[in-house]
């Protein structure tokens, strides 16, 4: 029965920085939720992998 | 470049020793957890094996088990990280970057996370809970409401409009009252 409830989603991952810049505009700042259309759990959990990809120096803070 | 090496190591078996940890590892209580971290590009290719080999040894220690790894890569960094080792301030804009997935108890972590931040080849690392490799992610659950259950909601039937017929001298004297 749990099975049910999952199917192939794939997970935000902080490494991921090509998918991760899709969701930056381009002065490096995160796309409002409007823009991305995504929910609001995955919402969170992409500005929460975009916070941690940009303090590993994968992504940065500012461009331009 | 081998001094430096042979400082890691010591910083590794010396720092934290597990002494202090004394509980028993149980398969259940254990959680995933992924660390990525950044080694100084100053070492060479050897030296990076001795710091990778040096966590794995450390991880070890603390029971915890292995389960997927990125070897180190040189990358260029999005921006310069700077730091402060004995009162010297060094600026990197390159590192190797690696990450390594692993099974621990949750107790265990803050001293893993003490141990790599005494680290000297360690330029930055991130401690993350990680989930499972193959395993997709979760949605939620849809739960139905009991109240909905039974007999099908029918749609109510409305009765079709007969349709009247009208005499073309009906019609032109209908429409020309509309029109005036």
């Amino acid at each position: 029965m749990q099975n049910d409830t999952y199917t192939q989603f794939q997970r935000i991952d902080y490494k991921d920085i090509e998918t991760l810049k899709r969701f930056l505009n381009p002065h490096g700042k995160i796309l409002p939720r409007r823009r991305t259309e995504l929910s609001a759990a995955n919402q969170r959990a992409l500005a929460q992998s975009i916070k941690r990809a940009r303090f590993m120096a994968l992504l940065p803070y500012i461009m331009r | 470049m081998a001094k430096m090496s042979q400082v890691s190591e010591e910083t590794f078996t010396q720092a934290n020793s597990p002494a202090s940890f004394d509980t028993t590892p149980e398969q259940k209580d254990q959680t995933i957890y992924e660390v990525g971290f950044h080694l100084i590009p100053s070492l060479g290719e050897d030296e990076v094996k001795i710091a990778v080999d040096g966590v794995h040894s450390m991880l070890k220690r603390y029971s915890a088990e292995i389960m997927g790894e990125s070897f180190p890569q040189r990358m260029t960094l999005a921006y310069r990280i700077e730091r402060s080792v004995s009162s010297k301030r060094e600026k990197y804009s390159e590192a190797y970057f690696g990450w390594i997935k692993f099974k621990a108890i949750p107790t265990t972590v803050p001293e893993i996370s003490h141990v790599l931040q005494s680290t000297p080849e360690v330029l930055r690392f991130i401690m993350v809970e990680s989930f499972p490799e193959g395993v997709p992610m979760p949605r939620r659950a849809v739960f139905i409401s009991d109240r909905l259950e039974g007999a099908t909601i029918q749609k109510p039937m409305v009765a079709p409009e007969k349709s009247g017929e009208i005499s073309e001298e009906d019609l032109d004297k209908s429409i020309e009252a509309l029109v005036s």
